[in-house]
């Protein structure tokens, strides 16, 4: 994994144990916004990052693959199952649009050709198509793209096909970088904070965009059993639902979180007293703040356990719910729930109180929340192996 | 997998020709104002869908898109530059998220199911399947709504024709391929009643001849009523792959489905359109669909009534 938090498990997990913050005014896009917004950025130029991976030196790709490959890489060095046999699950919203914009710029401007390469790698499938090459994985592999939920979803499809019996393993994750298309996108809905977010908070000004990769492998029990693989989470369940109410904004009472969290209770056949803690979206905007403390509330009840670390690295987009999952995994292991930081005073409009400092807790299951614009809202439970 | 419905729109002729439906038959006067062109007819092509065999809420949405959304991110980075990073209009950065037409098909359906949008390229299709498919195991989804759309734009015809991939006027280009738009929406369910079934559906790699051959011949039986639907586009060097696998099945005249019609990532949709079509006249038969995107794979759907 990487973040604004470090790059690998263990530099996230120390950033984490000392509530270090990724946040920070935007250093390395290039965009009138520099030095404006804090941002969750990995603190890296896409030059270090390339010089980072040992796989994407051969030419200029893109920030997001060169985040995607470090992320899997790391992830890879664990493990000695031959890579033919494993399937990779993305989930990304933009891709190689950094690369898109500069060139699309370019052509727009001046009808400067934009490159040959640029005909094959832009798009969000390009993620996949790189990485099979590069680490010979098979080549049945999925992107989906449903906005902030990418990752949850591409984890979930993952689950589903292993557990069925098509797939024997996955790495299912997701990856954003941070462009100039999505900060102009999130500063024209108005959503986006100067200072560092306030998840929660009644006074909070709009969330952080952050970019992280992070993913996970997923196997079934008995065969990672048979092939001695350590097993440090379960996925319990997961749930998927359509809000229908709005392209952009979320129902105040929480409908759609409330139905994705009550599949993924059902699916992993766990009532609300078992969940210990719920790692929540906790975007810092109104409308999700409001309709998740809802959810939470009329699910979990007034004294639910709930957090959102989003004030430590910011909204990573696509990549969010899996960097949550891997939050999650590794507050299992160290059994504490993450601080909510920038939380002050409750919000009046749903009352709720999240956990502060970080916490040591007996931890179980972790019930993790990723939504996204189109009202696609997704819960997953993860739960110590 | 049964097909209960199906509507497609394809262009033709390097997307010059594109015989859209009237869409204010289903689509408010706000809506046709507000929203992109593919947007908004792959809403009416979703909606019709299920109004056609009288569904009025899905129990999941699934659309695929090889690329995306691309005219409306490039409208915005338009904007961007036009108007420096500053007092944007939202609504083309909405409307670029690659699930905007899931989200809308939900909101006018008030469908709160399972929802997922794919964005892979030559696999969108092969995925959007398979997702459909794993629905169905669960055992809660009776049918499910699955779209595919694909848009091209004039930044496309540069970097397709960059990188050799389409035809270019007056040049001696070995790839004339001609791209487009499109739009198709299927109502798969998941009865055990007759009908027209999508039997199977994998992707392939060029080199997996002997595969692709035992795949079918594994997956039909009825021999009888068999035509092979191929998606030859005029790319010479990557259609070598279609011959030996005709003789395979001594196919002499196979239908040439994207036949004066433009390419698309997700144009193994069209194959599935003109199957449904030839097999909804019949009594039984089986279509075979294959399909070549450049030469990055070839999807293999077969289709049997």
């Amino acid at each position: 994994m990487i973040s604004s938090l470090g790059i690998g498990v263990e530099e996230n997990r120390l950033s984490l144990k000392q509530s270090k913050s990724g946040l920070r005014p935007m250093q390395y896009l290039d965009s009138v916004f520099q030095n404006q917004f804090y941002t969750g950025e990995v603190p890296y130029s896409t030059q270090d990052l390339q010089n980072k991976t040992r796989l994407f030196a051969d030419k200029d790709y893109y920030r997001a693959l060169y985040l995607a490959a470090i992320a899997i890489e790391e992830l890879i060095t664990q493990i000695s199952i031959p890579k033919s046999k494993i399937s990779i699950f993305s989930g990304t919203t933009t891709a190689g649009v950094t690369r898109t914009e500069q060139e699309y710029s370019a052509f727009s401007k001046n009808q400067t050709q934009p490159s040959v390469f640029l005909a094959n790698m832009a798009d969000c499938g390009s993620i996949n198509r790189y990485l099979i090459e590069k680490f010979n994985f098979a080549p049945y592999n999925f992107t989906i793209s449903t906005a902030c939920s990418s990752a949850s979803n591409a984890i979930l499809l993952a689950v589903n096909k292993i557990r069925s019996g098509q797939i024997d393993f996955a790495i299912c994750g997701g990856v954003d970088s941070l462009s100039r298309f999505t900060m102009n996108g999130f500063n024209s809905l108005k959503n986006m904070s100067a200072e560092p977010c306030k998840p929660f908070d009644r006074d909070r000004s709009g969330l952080n965009l952050g970019e992280a990769a992070a993913y996970l492998l997923l196997c079934k029990s008995d065969i990672a059993d048979h092939l001695g693989l350590k097993k440090i989470a379960t996925i319990s369940g997961g749930g998927n639902a359509n809000e229908s109410y709005h392209m952009t904004g979320s129902d105040p009472r929480g409908t759609g979180a409330l139905k994705s969290m009550e599949r993924a209770l059902a699916r992993a056949g766990l009532s609300t007293s078992e969940i210990d803690h719920i790692h929540a979206h906790g975007t810092a905007t109104t409308d999700n703040d409001i309709a998740e403390g809802n959810a939470i509330r009329s699910l979990f009840g007034e004294k639910a356990v709930f957090s959102s670390t989003k004030g430590l690295t910011g909204h990573t987009l696509a990549a969010s719910g899996a960097l949550n999952l891997i939050f999650s995994i590794i507050g299992i292991q160290e059994n504490i729930i993450w601080g909510n930081q920038g939380f002050n005073n409750p919000d009046p409009d749903h009352g709720m109180i999240p956990v502060l400092e970080n916490t040591k807790v007996d931890l179980k299951h972790i019930m993790v929340n990723s939504f996204g614009f189109g009202g696609n809202n997704t819960s997953i439970i993860i739960s110590k192996a | 997998m049964n097909i209960s419905s199906v509507i497609g729109f394809f262009s033709s002729e390097n997307g010059t020709q594109f015989n859209l439906p009237e869409i204010t038959e289903i689509l408010t006067k706000n809506e046709v104002r507000r929203f992109s062109t593919t947007v908004k007819y792959a809403l009416y092509c979703g909606l019709k869908c299920l109004q056609s065999v009288e569904i009025g809420c899905p129990d999941a949405i699934i659309t695929g898109s090889g690329k995306g959304s691309v005219r409306n991110i490039e409208l915005f980075l338009d904007d961007i530059d036009k108007y420096n990073e500053s007092a944007l209009n939202p609504s083309l950065f909405i409307q670029s998220t690659h699930n905007t037409i899931n989200g809308l098909i939900s909101i006018k359906t008030d469908c709160n199911g399972y929802s997922a949008t794919h964005v892979n390229f030559n696999y969108t299709v092969i995925n959007v399947l398979d997702d459909a498919f794993q629905q169905s195991l669960d055992g809660v989804t009776n049918n499910v709504l699955v779209g595919f759309f694909d848009e091209k734009t004039d930044f496309d015809d540069v970097i397709y024709d960059i990188g050799g991939f389409r035809e270019s006027s007056g040049s001696d280009n070995i790839n004339p391929i001609n791209w487009g738009s499109g739009i198709c929406f299927l109502l798969l369910n998941f009865d055990r009643e007759a009908g027209i079934k999508i039997q199977c559906w994998n992707s392939f790699s060029f080199d997996q001849y002997s595969e692709i051959v035992s795949y079918i011949k594994k997956n039909i039986d009825n021999h009888s009523q068999l035509e092979f639907l191929i998606g030859s586009n005029n790319a010479y060097e990557f259609e070598s792959i279609y011959q030996p696998i005709l003789s395979a099945f001594h196919i002499d005249n196979p239908i040439l489905f994207k036949e004066g019609l433009d390419e698309l990532p997700v144009s193994s949709a069209i194959g599935i359109h003109e199957a449904y079509i030839r097999l909804s006249g019949r009594e039984n038969g089986t279509c075979v669909i294959i399909n070549h995107i450049l030469d990055k794979s070839l999807d293999v759907i077969v289709i049997t009534k």
